[in-house]
C-alpha cells in the first residue's frame, strides 16, 4: 500500500470513527435542562 | 394512550438504524470506487458538515419541540398554509417504504437461499431472474412488512428501541469482522490501496463532487422526516447537536467499514483485475448485490458463511431503516387520532398493496427508486424552507441552541439560507441532466425519464396543495 494511501486511510478513519466515538461520549455524558412545557400524550417518566 | 420515550442510548441506536441502510452496504462501495477512491472521500466529508449534520439537527429540533409527526410539525412550524409541504415530505418517504420493504424481502430470500440453496446461487443471474420474475417477491414483501409491523405495534421502547439495540451493535460487529477478514485475503491490500490512495486531480471533476453529495444525502437519511419522527419520542435530556453528529458520523463509519469489506474482497476474487472490477461496479445496486456478489463470494474460502454474513448484515441495515419508514406514516395517523395498532395495520395494508407493482416488476421498481430517491433532495430543501419561514435565527436560538451545549452561530444561518438551497438546485439540475442522457426525456412511462419523474412529483404535490385545508384540519390536528 502506498504511503499516501496509508496516510489517507488513517485520516479518514480518525475523522469518521473519532467523530463517532467523541459524539457518542458527549451525547451520553451531556444532560440538557430543558424548560419547555410537557406535551400531552407522553409519559413523564423521564 | 400515553406514548413511551426512547432512552438516550435507545434513541442514538434507533437513529443509527434509521440512517444505516442499503445505501451504506450496497451503494457506498460501488460509488467510492467509481469516483476515484480517496479523492471521493474529501467532498463526501465536506458534505457531512453542510448537508447531513445541519439537516439532521433541524429534524431532531423540530421533532423534540413540536412532539408531532411530519405533517403536524410543518403545520405548527410554518403555518396552516404550508401543511402540504409536510405532506409532500411524508409522502416521499412513504412512497419509498412501498418499495423498500420489497428490498428487505429480497434480503430474507437470499439469507434463506444461502443456507438452503447455496449451489443454485452459483448461477446467480438465472437465480435472480427466476426469483424476480415470479410471485415470490410478493410473499417476502408481505413477510418483511409483517415483521416490521409487529415491531412498530410493540411501541417505541418495547419494539423499535429493543430491536435496534440488538441489530445495530451486531451490524457493526459483522462489519468490523468483515474488514478483518478482507484484510487477511491475499492481495486484498491492493484493494485498500485502490480505495484510499487519493488522486487529487479528480477533485477538478464536478461529477465526483455531485456523486459525493448524492451519497451523503441518500445515505444518512437527512431531510427525509424519519429522524424527526423518532425525535418525537426522544428524551428531554438529550443534546440535539451531539445526537445528530453521532448519527452522522456513525453512518459514515458504517459506510467506510462496508467499503473496506466489499472492495478488497472483490479485488481478491477478481485477481487484482481493475478492469473486471470496473465492469462489475457499472452494474446497478441490485445487480452488484444480488447477482455479482453471490457468484463472486463462492470463490472465497468458506464462501457460504461469508455470503450468509453479508446478507445478514444487509438485512439488519435494511430492516432497521424499514422500521423508521413504517413509523413515519404511523405517527401521522396517530396525530390524526388513530391508535398505534390501527395506524400500523392501515399502513401495512396500504404498503403491501402499493408495493405490489414494485415487487413484480423491476422496471416499476427502478422507476419508483429513481423518482422518490431524487425527491428526497426536494424534501431536504423543504426543511431549509421550514427554518427560513420560522425565522432562521429564532430557530437556531430557540429550537437548537437551547437544547444543546454547542452554539452554532451564524454558520448555521448561512448553511440553511444559502448552502442547502444551492446544493439542492445544483444536484437537481445535474440528476435531471443525467436522466436525459440515460433515456429519452419525454417517455411518460419510462424507467428513468425526466417527464415521468416530474409528472409524479407534480401530481402528488398538486393533490397535497389542493387538499391543504383538509390535510390541515383533519390529519394534522
Amino acid at each position: 500500500m502506498s504511503k499516501e494511501g496509508i496516510i489517507f486511510l488513517i485520516i479518514t478513519l480518525a475523522i469518521c470513527f473519532g467523530g463517532f466515538a467523541l459524539s457518542i461520549y458527549l451525547s451520553m455524558k451531556t444532560n440538557i435542562e430543558e424548560k419547555f412545557e410537557e406535551k400531552e400524550g407522553f409519559s413523564k417518566e423521564d | 394512550m400515553k406514548e413511551e420515550r426512547f432512552s438516550k442510548l435507545g434513541f442514538i441506536l434507533s437513529g443509527l438504524g434509521m440512517a444505516i441502510g442499503t445505501g451504506n452496504i450496497w451503494r457506498f462501495p460501488r460509488v467510492i470506487t467509481q469516483n476515484g477512491g480517496g479523492a471521493f472521500i474529501i467532498p463526501w466529508l465536506i458534505f457531512l458538515f453542510i448537508w447531513c449534520l445541519p439537516l439532521l439537527a433541524i429534524e431532531i429540533a423540530i421533532g423534540r419541540n413540536f412532539r408531532k409527526g411530519v405533517l403536524s410539525s410543518f403545520k405548527e412550524g410554518m403555518g396552516e398554509r404550508y401543511t402540504w409541504l409536510g405532506a409532500f415530505v411524508a409522502w416521499v418517504s412513504t412512497a419509498i417504504l412501498f418499495y423498500y420493504s420489497v428490498v428487505v424481502g429480497w434480503c430474507i430470500k437470499y439469507i434463506l437461499a444461502t443456507i438452503f440453496n447455496y449451489k443454485e446461487l452459483s448461477n446467480s443471474q438465472s437465480f435472480w431472474l427466476s426469483f424476480t420474475s415470479g410471485y415470490q417477491p410478493l410473499l417476502f414483501n408481505a413477510l418483511s412488512l409483517l415483521i416490521g409491523g409487529l415491531v412498530i405495534i410493540a411501541g417505541v421502547s418495547s419494539g423499535i428501541e429493543k430491536v435496534n439495540k440488538i441489530l445495530i451493535p451486531s451490524l457493526f460487529i459483522i462489519l468490523i469482522g468483515g474488514v478483518i477478514r478482507s484484510f487477511t485475503l491475499p492481495g486484498a491490500i491492493k484493494g485498500f490501496d485502490f480505495l484510499f490512495s487519493p488522486n487529487f486531480s479528480l477533485l477538478k471533476d464536478y461529477n465526483v463532487w455531485l456523486n459525493a453529495l448524492s451519497q451523503a444525502a441518500w445515505s444518512t437519511g437527512a431531510g427525509w422526516g424519519l429522524i424527526l419522527t423518532y425525535a418525537v419520542y426522544m428524551s428531554k435530556r438529550e443534546d440535539t447537536i451531539f445526537t445528530a453528529s453521532t448519527i452522522t458520523f456513525g453512518d459514515y463509519s458504517a459506510s467506510i467499514l462496508a467499503g473496506m469489506t466489499v472492495v478488497p474482497t472483490l479485488f481478491y476474487v477478481l485477481g487484482l483485475n481493475e478492469k473486471a472490477l470496473s465492469d462489475i461496479l457499472k452494474k446497478s445496486n441490485q445487480g452488484l448485490t444480488f447477482i455479482s456478489i453471490p457468484s463472486l463470494f463462492q470463490k472465497l474460502p468458506m464462501g457460504q458463511i461469508a455470503l450468509l454474513i453479508f446478507f445478514v448484515a444487509l438485512f439488519f441495515a435494511a430492516f432497521t431503516s424499514l422500521l423508521s419508514l413504517i413509523e413515519l406514516p404511523t405517527r401521522i395517523l396517530i396525530d390524526a387520532g388513530l391508535s398505534r395498532r390501527k395506524a400500523v395495520i392501515f399502513v401495512l395494508i396500504v404498503s403491501f398493496i402499493a408495493g405490489i407493482p414494485s415487487a413484480i416488476s423491476m422496471k416499476f421498481f427502478n422507476n419508483q427508486d429513481w423518482t422518490w430517491g431524487v425527491a428526497l433532495i426536494v424534501s431536504g430543501f423543504f426543511f431549509s424552507l421550514f427554518v427560513i419561514k420560522f425565522g432562521t435565527e429564532k430557530f437556531r436560538k430557540e429550537l437548537i441552541e437551547k437544547t444543546s451545549k454547542i452554539k452554532l452561530g451564524r454558520f448555521f444561518d448561512i448553511v440553511v439560507k444559502y448552502l442547502i438551497p444551492f446544493q439542492f438546485t445544483v444536484l437537481l439540475i445535474w440528476w435531471f441532466y443525467q436522466s436525459v442522457k440515460w433515456e429519452k426525456w419525454s417517455r411518460v412511462f419510462g424507467e428513468y425519464s425526466l417527464l415521468s419523474v416530474v409528472l409524479q412529483w407534480l401530481i402528488f404535490g398538486f393533490i397535497f396543495f389542493l387538499f391543504n385545508k383538509i390535510l390541515s384540519e383533519k390529519v394534522a390536528k
